[in-house]
């Protein structure tokens, strides 16, 4: 078998994009990521609560499991906490876009919602058509998901806090 | 159609009874005294009585005064005494001349959510006046559909069917009387700022002004609407019946079939020739029910031809087909096997196909959620959508993923790619689905032929160990298998015939009300008839506005709003260079507005003399000359309104113009003038 080639033919090649996970959007993720914010104690969260949640957010099976987690119908112990990478590059440019910025109080460091965060954050809870149950979650449970039960869940998990 | 023939207030005290008594007649009727001396009180009375506080606002505190409620005096300097006792009774009569009283209390012992009724009925052609006293309830939920409700016994008796409509809330709806009744009663603090209504928005109905309008003028429209959504209803109804009947049929209802010629969804071909086959797997493949049945039969038959011989000279044989049962049972053992373990793989497949289309189903709700979030406006977009870095502006083509060679899709593109994943996908698992149901009754029926082997395998060996003289028993056992499964066959043909009937009978359903819904679907919702009303309707408001003196616009130009049927005008608009239609609510001064008012309500009264629509033929004016800013010539109201047909509208305007003035503006017009003293 042979493969002729004209010679004066020119190839060029062109790179196709590739499809991206929705929740690798940043027009998914970063909204969502405002609507955590926006459910929190005093629109500030630390950066382990926001994993947590941004965990927990992911998918249903995980939403429900942490909903037992926090009635009492599971150990703490069950929850494994994970690091995304794409979160904290998340989290950057939402600090980098003034929707949010890092605060320092009693030592610790929290994230929280700018002016300008919070009046978009508002634009997004009041829509009433997306992240039907991202919303649904956390109005259900962003009020008892305080620092003191982040932390609880990281020391059942052993990791440092 | 309804007409108020006589309106009784008391208010009873200790020492007096105070109180009115109004008698109307068909045609109009203007009621005359002087301001604050109750004519207001009397006309809202008659919403009182009727339960129709609600269409005024959306509690429920008496519209009436304190005279009516709390305490009452003689005269305006004469010291108040308490109200012990207060009601209203009203006398309607409706089209086919039945006569209804009605009493609602105020203040005293019965509940004010109780009405009494007394009816003469006087179709029952004996002319007994023995009026029959039923008493109904208002405000409690029900009341407009239940049959004890009051408003339900309303409609009934002004022959009224009230459509459902949707709410807010996606819910379904009566439209209440009260809702309707704006069209027709014009109160005098509210009821002059629009043109229709206001209608009562706290019922939470969609459109409502439009369903009202569409209700009032009796149009075809509405109906074909609800025609349409029932249709909906319905159709999707029969399909999930289909839905059932074909898994029943493919699955629990028929062991062992294999079914063709069933499509997913009913078909108008499935109704008129249903070609369906049942097929049985037999030797090895798939036979056509019928065809495996003569087969059967035929071997059966042979069999029972067969002389029945001793165990002794059947050994030959007998061995023989022992040697053949036995190859015959380990092929079918094999055979099982197989069909097993393809079963399971292609199980294993379905799995993974349904789990990796959940995961694309929940990728497409993100991209979804993210796309919505762009047509928030591009501020939104822009702050938390954004694709370059807010720091150093680079072009963020990896979204969140780690930084790899080839960049990101587009929004829209991915959706796409998703949803063409998910088709494909979808295709994928329909074609396993299919492929499982066919093994398992592969499978099943293999399984059985496995067990008959089985047990003629062991007749035969115990056909060699039985005494020699006996008579050979194999042939027999073998023949009543065998009519055993024929008899199972035919009565599977049997159900499953039952089943296609069913099926064939959903299909022809579906495809007469698809055929139904098609039909209404082209064209827009307004039949000739309606067309008809509508611009009958029109010409009548600018009649009425040019002999009204409106001068705000040429009353040619007024149009309706096919939308809602307000009054709208056709202005130049200099952005578009064209002609826009715009409501007329702002544009016109305040005394047009009221001049307007007039003419859109009288009419929706003259438009029913001409067509069939649902008006109650009443009108109620409350004050139709006080609300505008410069005087209205009250005079043409009421020329107008004399004009009305009395054998079948009623009109009521109160107002404090003159006596004198009033019966020299009418001359000898046809009129009733209801003079009176509240307090006698």
């Amino acid at each position: 078998m042979s493969l002729e080639l004209g010679t004066d033919r020119n190839f060029s090649f062109e790179r196709k994009p590739s499809p991206v996970p929705g929740d690798l959007r940043i027009g998914w993720r970063l909204p969502l990521t405002l609507l955590m914010l926006n459910s929190s104690h005093g629109k500030k969260a630390s950066l382990a609560k926001l994993n947590l949640l941004n965990d927990a957010l992911r998918s249903e099976k995980s939403r429900q499991k942490l909903g037992k987690i926090i009635n009492g119908d599971t150990a703490m112990i069950e929850w494994r906490m994970r690091v995304e990478p794409a979160f904290g590059r998340n989290v950057d440019l939402m600090t980098g876009a003034q929707l949010a910025e890092w605060r320092v109080a009693n030592g610790k460091a929290s994230i929280c919602l700018t002016d300008r965060g919070k009046e978009f954050a508002k634009i997004l809870e009041n829509d009433v058509d997306s992240f039907i149950a991202e919303k649904t979650f956390l109005k259900e449970f962003s009020k008892k998901i305080t620092e003191g039960f982040v932390t609880q869940i990281l020391l059942a998990n052993k990791a440092p806090s | 159609m309804m007409q108020v023939c006589a309106l009784k207030l008391r208010s009873i005290t200790a020492d007096t009874v105070y109180g009115v008594d109004l008698n109307f007649s068909s045609g109009l009727n203007i009621v005359q005294a002087d301001n604050t001396s109750g004519k207001s009180t009397c006309l809202q009375a008659i919403i009182y009585v009727l339960g129709l506080e609600r269409s005024l606002s959306a509690n429920l505190s008496v519209p009436l005064p304190f005279a009516m409620r709390e305490r009452i005096h003689a005269a305006k300097d004469d010291p108040y005494e308490e109200v012990l006792q207060s009601y209203v009774e009203i006398e309607i009569s409706n089209h086919e001349g039945g006569r209804l009283r009605i009493r609602r209390n105020i203040v005293g012992d019965a509940d004010p959510k109780l009405i009494s009724t007394w009816s003469k009925d006087e179709a029952d052609g004996k002319g007994s006046a023995r009026a029959k006293q039923r008493d109904f309830f208002v405000h409690d939920p029900g009341s407009a559909t239940r049959e004890s409700g009051f408003h339900h016994y309303l409609a009934n008796f002004l022959g009224w069917e009230l459509p459902h409509v949707p709410r807010f809330d996606g819910a379904e709806c009566p439209l209440y009387l009260e809702t309707l009744f704006p069209m027709f009663f014009v109160e005098q603090k509210r009821g002059w700022s629009t043109v229709q209504g206001p209608l009562p928005t706290h019922f939470r109905i969609q459109d409502i002004n439009r369903r009202v309008l569409e209700f009032v003028l009796n149009l075809d429209a509405g109906k074909v609407r609800r025609e349409r959504a029932e249709l909906n209803k319905r159709i999707s109804a029969l399909e999930s019946d289909w839905t059932e009947q074909r898994r029943a049929l493919e699955r629990g209802g028929v062991d062992l079939i294999r079914f063709t010629g069933v499509p997913k969804t009913p078909t108008a071909e499935f109704s008129h020739q249903a070609d369906t086959s049942l097929e049985v797997f037999m030797d090895g493949e798939w036979l056509s029910l019928s065809a495996a049945t003569k087969e059967l039969q035929e071997e059966i038959e042979e069999l029972n031809s067969i002389e029945l011989v001793s165990t002794e000279e059947a050994e030959a044989s007998t061995q023989k087909a022992l040697e053949e049962a036995q190859l015959q049972y380990d092929e079918l053992g094999a055979m099982f096997e197989v069909a097993r373990t393809e079963f399971r793989t292609v199980l294993e497949e379905n799995r993974a196909l349904k789990k990796r289309l959940e995961v694309l189903d929940i990728d497409l709700k993100r991209h979804q959620d993210t796309k919505k979030l762009m047509s928030l406006g591009s501020e939104v977009s822009d702050a938390v959508a954004f694709e370059s870095c807010p720091t150093c502006h680079q072009h963020l083509t990896q979204e969140l993923l780690p930084p790899s060679s080839s960049g990101a899709m587009a929004l829209d593109e991915n959706i796409a790619f998703i949803k063409s994943q998910q088709l494909m996908y979808k295709s994928a698992l329909a074609a396993t689905e299919e492929r499982l149901g066919e093994l398992r009754v592969r499978g099943r029926s293999i399984e059985q032929d496995y067990k008959e082997a089985q047990s003629e395998l062991r007749s035969l060996k115990r056909a060699l160990v039985r005494p020699a003289s006996s008579v050979s028993r194999t042939t027999i056992e073998r023949s009543v298998r065998w009519q055993a499964r024929l008899g199972q066959w035919e009565d599977m043909q049997e159900r499953a015939d039952g089943l296609v009937d069913e099926l064939v009978a959903i299909a022809k359903e579906w495809a007469k009300l698809s055929s139904r819904l098609k039909e209404l679907r082209s064209g827009d919702d307004f039949s000739l008839e309606d067309k008809n009303k509508i611009s009958r309707l029109q010409s009548l408001v600018q009649r009425h506005l040019k002999t009204f003196d409106f001068h705000s616009f040429p009353p040619s130009e007024i149009t309706l709003a096919r939308d809602n049927f307000r009054p709208q005008v056709l202005v130049f608009d200099k952005d578009s260079d064209g002609e826009i239609e715009k409501d007329i609510g702002f544009e016109a001064s305040a005394s047009d507005g009221i001049r307007l008012k007039w003419s859109y309500y009288l009419s929706l009264l003259e438009l029913d003399g001409v067509y069939d629509t649902n008006h109650a033929g009443l009108v109620v004016f409350d004050e139709p000359g006080q609300q505008a800013a410069d005087p209205v010539n009250l005079t043409s109201l009421f020329q107008e309104s004399a004009k009305v047909r009395p054998d079948q509208h009623q009109i009521l305007i109160a107002t404090s113009e003159k006596e004198r003035a009033i019966r020299d503006g009418l001359g000898d017009r046809p009129y009733n003038l209801v003079s009176f003293n509240a307090t006698s």
